[in-house]
């Protein structure tokens, strides 16, 4: 991922990545902490021009950048009404996300050839 | 003035002449007014409506309904809203942090994170120039920084750790479970790292914390405070 000079920034979203998930362990109240820490990560890949881990990216709200932790601040269903899929909605505000859940699919990212 | 005429002849039609009722004639027999309304409504049509409509047979087929005037539905676009404003994040309450519920031992284990990212970044630079700039683009969230300098003599001494950090000051907790803001400009900090003294001058700092990532950073000369 992260080749040369870059590493400083991959490492800093990293680390930033684990203090939101200490707070929510800690302060599971305090929204506005985890909005802080979720808004500057996003800022800092998209000023640096450094792509966000699809792993990373899918576990943050797009709309208010607030961890998504199933059960705290997320709801988690699976639904098979179209083809089979889960969908995760926000508690905060509302939006949702759906994955679909094929058997032996692999994101491109993960395959081991690229 | 009694000898006026004018006088004599309004007093007159003010009591006799002018105010009489209408004449039984024009009432039919139920009191409807028949022959005045189809003039007067006639005479009203031919000023305002078009020489065609003049008929009122005519226009006795057609009914016109006052509710007529229809709302048209205005199409709402595809697109929905994706990003949040900032006055509907004002809504939502992310703007707010409970100070006086925080604890100095809730932080203690992102200290402890801090400590070990502090580790790879200093690890693998060797000269002061590449380290001085690593450092610059690093992030204290969770460092436990002490005031060393500062202009303004009541904020000396205070230490604790980084719970925000804004464009213009740092946000720390101290061990008393109290939130300092302390303002970058004209203060230096100190933080020490595997028995090591570092110094960070508050004027080179003055920016967003996402926004020291990018880039090179200029080089200020150190205040003396």
């Amino acid at each position: 991922m992260g080749k040369g000079k870059d590493i400083d920034v991959f490492l800093r979203m990293n680390f930033l990545y684990q203090v939101m998930h200490k707070t929510i362990a800690k302060l599971p109240e305090n929204l506005g902490l985890l909005y802080y820490y979720g808004f500057t990560l996003q800022m800092i890949s998209q000023r640096t021009t450094s792509k966000l881990d699809h792993n990373i990216k899918s576990s943050i709200c797009k709309r208010c950048s607030v961890l998504l932790y199933p059960g705290l601040t997320s709801i988690v269903r699976l639904k098979r009404k179209r083809s089979k899929h889960r969908v995760v909605t926000c508690l905060l505000c509302g939006t949702r996300k759906r994955f679909l859940c094929r058997p032996d699919y692999q994101v491109w990212y993960d395959k081991p050839g690229t | 003035m009694s000898d006026s005429p004018f006088l004599k002849t309004v007093d007159e039609s003010v009591t006799g002449s002018v105010f009489k009722d209408l004449p039984l004639s024009i009432f039919n027999q139920d009191g409807i007014l028949k022959d005045v309304s189809n003039k007067f409504v006639s005479t009203f049509l031919k000023n305002r409506v078009d020489s065609r409509l003049l008929n009122l047979k005519e226009l006795s087929k057609y009914s016109f309904p006052l509710e007529q005037i229809r709302v048209k539905k205005k199409k709402c676009s595809k697109k929905r809203q994706q990003l949040l404003s900032v006055s509907e994040k004002k809504q939502l309450g992310l703007f707010k942090i409970n100070t006086k519920k925080l604890k100095f031992d809730d932080f203690v284990p992102i200290h402890n994170l801090w400590v070990q990212y502090m580790d790879e970044v200093i690890q693998e630079s060797s000269d002061s120039s590449q380290l001085h700039q690593k450092l610059m683009k690093a992030d204290y969230h969770g460092c436990f920084l002490v005031v060393c300098a500062a202009r303004c003599s009541p904020y000396l001494g205070v230490s604790g750790i980084v719970m925000q950090e804004t464009r213009n000051t740092f946000k720390l907790i101290t061990g008393n479970n109290r939130v300092k803001t302390i303002p970058k400009k004209n203060t230096n900090f100190a933080f020490q790292h595997n028995g090591k003294f570092y110094k960070i001058v508050g004027n080179n700092f003055q920016s967003l914390s996402y926004e020291r990532a990018k880039g090179k950073q200029k080089q200020a000369k150190s205040v003396d405070v």
